[in-house]
């Protein structure tokens, strides 16, 4: 078996706001043989115009350098339409990529999703 | 006995290698973290066989009373000696990327380039020095 990764959009309650986000939570371990696919599958679920991602990686099992650039191009693709990807469920080993990395410095990283949607993030 | 040299196929399956990795550096006796990263290092060399260093090679590990020692050898040759640590790479243009995290999490890393493939080896200390 190669490795799997699995994108599940979840049901989000309506802020009423103008910019309710999308959820989508990956599962799976993430590496260079599914990395493409997955990419192409987040981008599936993204709207073109501005609106917010919350990317849940709590049953994300592992997570290499492919997995990082397919996150740094959905980061600059909601940054360019002045949206805003956030991350939550950062597994310890992805947390200690992304220090390693410096990009906890650079994602928007909230504990969980209770965390991220309680924000109203600024219309 | 884990610590025999153990030699396995470069395929696609890198979860399966992962795992193989994880499994003899737990037995080896390095600790859960330290195998994690050598998972992530091995993933990311072999990552780099599939991509530029022909497709097929071969991964061989095995274990002293000082250190555990992983070899990637690929068919291509065109991973050279002074590609191991490269200058960290930009959130721009992100490659090299794993190269760099291999430099990053294995105690150190080196390259042997001959005509038939190149040999990328990562080693980690079985009892790594206090703060180190």
């Amino acid at each position: 078996m190669t490795a799997v990764v699995e994108l599940r959009k979840l049901p989000v309650p309506s802020t009423g706001g103008l910019l309710t986000p999308t959820v989508l939570a990956v599962r799976g371990d993430l590496d260079h043989t599914n990395a493409t696919q997955l990419r192409q599958h987040v981008f599936a679920q993204l709207p073109d115009h501005r609106h917010h991602l919350v990317l849940d990686m709590t049953a994300l099992g592992f997570c290499d350098s492919s997995g990082i650039r397919v996150l740094l191009t959905v980061h600059t693709w909601m940054n360019e339409r002045a949206g805003l990807l956030v991350l939550v469920g950062v597994p310890p080993r992805l947390a200690r990529v992304f220090e390693l990395t410096c990009l906890d410095r650079l994602f928007t990283i909230r504990p969980t999703l209770a965390h991220a949607l309680r924000e109203s993030p600024a219309p | 006995m884990t610590n025999v040299p153990r030699h396995w196929p470069i395929t696609d399956d890198l979860s399966a290698l992962r795992d193989r990795v994880g499994s003899y550096a737990s037995g080896a006796g390095l600790s859960t973290q330290r195998a994690q990263d050598l998972e992530l290092a091995v993933s990311e060399a072999a990552a780099n066989v599939l991509e530029h260093g022909g497709g097929h090679g071969t991964l061989s590990i095995w274990a002293d009373e000082l250190d555990l020692t992983v070899e990637i050898a690929d068919t291509a040759g065109r991973l050279a000696p002074h590609h191991a640590y490269p200058q960290p790479p930009s959130t721009q243009a992100p490659r090299g990327f794993g190269l760099w995290l291999m430099g990053q999490v294995c105690d150190e890393i080196s390259i042997d380039q001959q005509p038939g493939g190149s040999r990328l080896r990562l080693r980690m200390a079985l009892t790594p020095a206090p703060n180190g």
